[in-house]
């Protein structure tokens, strides 16, 4: 039921109250924009992280008829530190710097934004104040945002320098023709320097709506209190319409896809592939994340004996990742191995795991090495707080995580070996082979990143 | 200033300062108990690292301590390792170039177990002459990728140049060359001048009372022979007063990487907090130091950039080097160089302003509860404190520390311990680029006031 709160704009609806494995409590609300909220008290220290995050990415920039480009979502979290009418720049950062804000960062991926900080619990609200006020009252002006995009071109460079980097870029515009996943996050220089102030200015007030947000905070609150400085300083938020933007369907893959890739900082060779698996809300993800430890996570993962012992690479590594949903290897070359040997390897351990399920001594080690990963995910607040934010990010479902977690002790080494047979198929991947660019090459000409089709 | 930190603090804090002490009876044992903990932690500390190798074997103490992780004498490696993640444990290891670190973390249920592994690990390695043969290979292989890590080839040539013809020249893993050199003989002498009783200290977080913890430690500590600690020796770099460019030549980068580096300090030394203050101000504050404002959000030439003292968090006697580290667009790299290096000479000449320091004040002091809110962080600095004597100040003497220093006492700090122009600045990029941006930078001043290349370096030959 929406409590109605006296002189306030806004309302806001008690969701739930959810208790976690280890009896931790999670609170859910909702405000009447639409604002979600979620806390987790934990009055160990009195300090907390407080996250905000955007149901907003990459994904949704190239596909909006006002934008067609990519990268704006990007240089957009970087223009959240440009200043406000009330707090110009750098006003923001100073403040929250006096409060002793320690890991104040923000991130933008291609499914989601967001902006986090942990603070002394008696912080909070000068903090709420600061955050809503960004929300809704940036200054975009022209001076800031162009010098801010030459941060973000550094930034792409940067990128573009790191062979894995350019490695992944490729190899989800090889797996996905339809998907937005096929362009890279940050964009490319061009696109970048292009962006308009009309753009920022439509894409801020679209998506950065109380009705796209959520706040995460773990640490030294009650979750009363969270709700009520919620009201104060996001209450009066409008709701906004938000882009009902069909993403297209990726057709099925019938057929492996291959690419070579030369780079100018590659010394050595660098293979990435992706096999298409189902969003992380199926059940089927579960086998594929046990299977991802057992083949990657420790001194005895089967990836590392196959091909580091042996001296073919120097780290390997598969597992799965959402939005975009791929199974993806990757594996460094020594120098003067190729990646061809790696592939063979690879195959051959992929054609044993689909004929036989794991022993239970090998399954044993990938659940609790899973709980140990968990576990030390929840330890700290922040790292807390992204856990949840993720996990609601993909799949709609703040509790996803835990449930797969919970999932595992039910999933047998057979249904491990049923998914690998259904998805780890070569029909099913795309593979992209960095190479070194060899005697051959132009000084100082940053290498092509991001490919349009 | 009002302070804003708990009352808890206050009593973690007194718990924290009780000093710990190295004994003939026992060995320093660090506890921290925390029933909501869902792991346990444990650090093994050995006080002997990289910079005691063999100089023509440098990398040995690395090679030595991931052998270890590689089976015992009961044990073959993959009996040994899939037991320890069976029971969801994870065991690792740092190399520095004073210590030796085994971390460990294992599920609650599983400690008991768990550290009778890490013991056998420590007291009974197999360190044999097949696994030696695999590590070396995996070792070289590491080494020679790292020609495609920018950032790490950078910092190479930095430290080489920095710590010429001392210890700390070599990194901690060693080189090419280094670690080629050493032969499965060198691995016995190595481990038993690392591993003696006057050489470990042991630190655990854990949800359980350190009762049964402590009796498992002092049964793995007696169990090691009798030594003598040899404190190592104190690296202090002469550089030049004038600056001295490396390069490190990579065609057709993007961006150029930068370190440079100057003299730091010891993690006690009597100005740490003063220079504390001063590094806050010039670089190390994320977004409000003057490195920031002016190279990225002034001039939008970079992505990143900052500065700091590694000595003020790290396991080390040595006072590591004042370091500032940027990747700007490459046809911005030696304007950043040299518009970095003339904010310094101003901060140097002029100082910081009160505005800054006031800034840099309040915020080190409210975010001060962060180096104690969790086991893990309160264990981290008991092991400074009892090493490297950190001093461990509850808030009230922290915020009075910090707030009885001058801008006047920073200026002077900063004078003392740094100079305008004794640089060792190292640049990855390509180098004809870089020799043209320096010709264009300094076309105006005449051929003996200019700043020019003193080496250029392959990535090879920074590995070798």
């Amino acid at each position: 039921m929406f409590v109605m709160q006296m002189a306030m704009a806004s309302s806001f609806e008690k969701v739930s109250e959810k208790i976690i494995f280890n009896g931790e409590k999670i609170f859910e609300y909702r405000l009447s924009n639409g604002l979600r909220i979620l806390v987790l008290p934990r009055h160990q220290a009195k300090v907390l992280s407080y996250g905000i995050w955007f149901k907003v990415g990459s994904v949704d920039e190239k596909l909006d008829p006002k934008l067609k480009k990519t990268g704006l979502a990007h240089l957009f979290e970087h223009m959240m530190f440009r200043g406000t009418t009330k707090y110009p720049d750098p006003m923001f950062t100073e403040l929250t710097s006096r409060m002793g804000a320690e890991g104040q960062n923000a991130t933008t991926y291609y499914y989601r934004t967001n902006y986090f900080e942990s603070i002394p619990s008696v912080e909070l609200e000068k903090l709420m104040e600061l955050e809503s006020d960004r929300m809704r009252n940036l200054k975009i002006i022209k001076e800031g945002f162009e010098k801010e995009k030459g941060a973000v071109v550094g930034e792409l460079r940067r990128h573009l320098d790191n062979p894995g980097s350019v490695a992944h870029d490729e190899l989800m515009a090889l797996a996905f023709e339809k998907a937005p996943f096929h362009w890279n996050v940050i964009g490319s220089e061009d696109e970048i320097r292009g962006f308009t102030l009309d753009e920022a200015n439509y894409f801020y007030r679209t998506f950065y709506a109380p009705n796209n947000a959520t706040i995460i905070a773990v640490g030294d609150i009650e979750p009363e209190k969270l709700v009520k400085l919620t009201v104060k300083y996001y209450g009066s938020m409008p709701a906004q319409e938000l882009p009902t933007i069909a993403m297209p369907v990726e057709p099925e893959q019938e057929k492996e896809r291959r690419k070579e890739v030369r780079h100018p900082q590659a010394t050595s060779e660098l293979l990435m592939m992706a096999y298409r698996i189902p969003p992380i809300t199926s059940d089927e993800v579960v086998p594929l994340s046990l299977l991802s430890t057992h083949l990657s996570t420790g001194m005895e993962a089967r990836l590392r004996k196959l091909l580091v012992d042996t001296g073919i690479a120097v780290s390997a590594s598969g597992g799965p990742s959402s939005q975009p949903d791929v199974y993806l290897f990757s594996v460094r070359l020594t120098e003067n191995r190729h990646a061809d040997q790696a592939l063979r390897v690879i195959d051959k351990e992929l054609g044993s795991l689909q004929k036989a399920p794991i022993s239970k001594e090998a399954f044993e080690r990938a659940l609790n090495q899973e709980l140990l990963s968990l576990y030390s995910d929840i330890s700290e607040n922040a790292s807390l707080g992204s856990f949840l934010g993720e996990n609601l990010m993909l799949s709609g479902n703040y509790l996803r995580g835990f449930e797969i977690i919970e999932s595992y002790r039910k999933t047998t080494s057979l249904d491990i070996q049923k998914a690998a047979a259904k998805y780890l198929r070569p029909e099913n991947r795309s593979i992209v082979v960095v190479k070194p660019q060899g005697k051959t090459k132009r000084a100082s000409q940053p290498p092509k990143g991001d490919k349009a089709p | 200033m009002i302070l804003k930190i708990g009352v808890a603090l206050l009593f973690i804090l007194a718990q924290l300062a009780q000093k710990t002490a190295f004994s003939a009876a026992e060995p320093p044992m660090l506890f921290e108990e925390d029933p909501s903990l869902l792991t346990t932690s444990i650090q093994v500390i050995v006080r002997r690292g990289s910079a005691m190798d063999p100089e023509d074997k440098a990398g040995l103490s690395n090679f030595l301590s991931r052998l270890m992780l590689r089976g015992t004498k009961n044990r073959s490696r993959e009996a040994f390792q899939s037991t320890l993640e069976r029971l969801g444990g994870a065991l690792w290891v740092s190399t520095n170039h004073d210590t030796v670190v085994f971390s460990g973390k294992v599920i609650r249920e599983n400690t008991a177990a768990f550290l009778k592994l890490v013991s056998e690990c420590l007291v009974e390695p197999a360190l044999n002459k097949q696994e030696f043969e695999l590590l070396k290979r995996e070792i070289t292989s590491e080494i020679s990728y790292s020609k495609n890590r920018n950032a790490q080839l950078v910092g190479w040539a930095f430290r080489r140049s920095f710590f010429e013809s001392s210890p700390l020249e070599r990194p901690v893993n060693g080189t090419l060359s280094t670690v080629k050199k050493i032969k499965h003989k060198d691995i016995q002498p190595s481990y038993r001048s690392h591993f003696h009783k006057n050489n470990l200290v042991f630190a655990v977080a854990s949800p359980f009372k350190d009762t049964d913890i402590r009796k498992q430690i002092l049964e793995m500590w007696n169990a090691f022979p009798d030594g003598r600690h040899v404190a190592p020796t104190v690296v202090h770099p002469k550089l030049s007063d004038r600056p001295l460019l490396i390069v490190v030549h990579k065609p057709a980068t993007s961006t150029g990487s930068i370190v440079m580096g100057q003299p730091g300090i010891v993690a006690n030394d009597p100005n740490r907090y003063a220079l504390m203050l001063a590094n806050f101000a010039f670089g190390s504050e994320a977004f409000s130091s003057r490195l920031f404002k002016v190279i990225r959000s002034d001039l939008g030439w970079t992505y990143a950039i900052h500065s700091t003292y590694h000595s003020l968090g790290s396991l080390s006697h040595q006072p590591s080097p004042f370091v500032i580290a940027s990747t700007p667009s490459v046809e911005f790299t030696v304007k950043t160089l040299f518009k970095t290096w003339a904010m310094w000479k101003d901060f140097i000449e002029n100082g910081s302003k009160q505005a800054e320091i006031g800034l840099g004040k309040e915020s080190l002091i409210h975010s001060y509860p962060f180096e104690f809110d969790s086991a893990e962080k309160r264990l981290s600095y008991k092991i400074r404190h009892l090493l490297y004597e950190v001093p461990i100040l509850s808030p009230d003497e922290y915020a009075k520390t910090l707030e009885s220093i001058t801008v006047d006492q920073i200026k002077k700090a900063v004078q003392k311990q740094h100079h305008p122009n004794r640089w060792v600045m190292a640049v990855l990029a390509d180098k004809t680029v870089i020799e043209k941006q320096l010709d264009q930078e300094q076309k105006d001043l005449p051929d003996d006031k200019r700043l020019k290349i003193h080496k250029v370096l392959s990535p090879e030959e920074v590995i070798q």
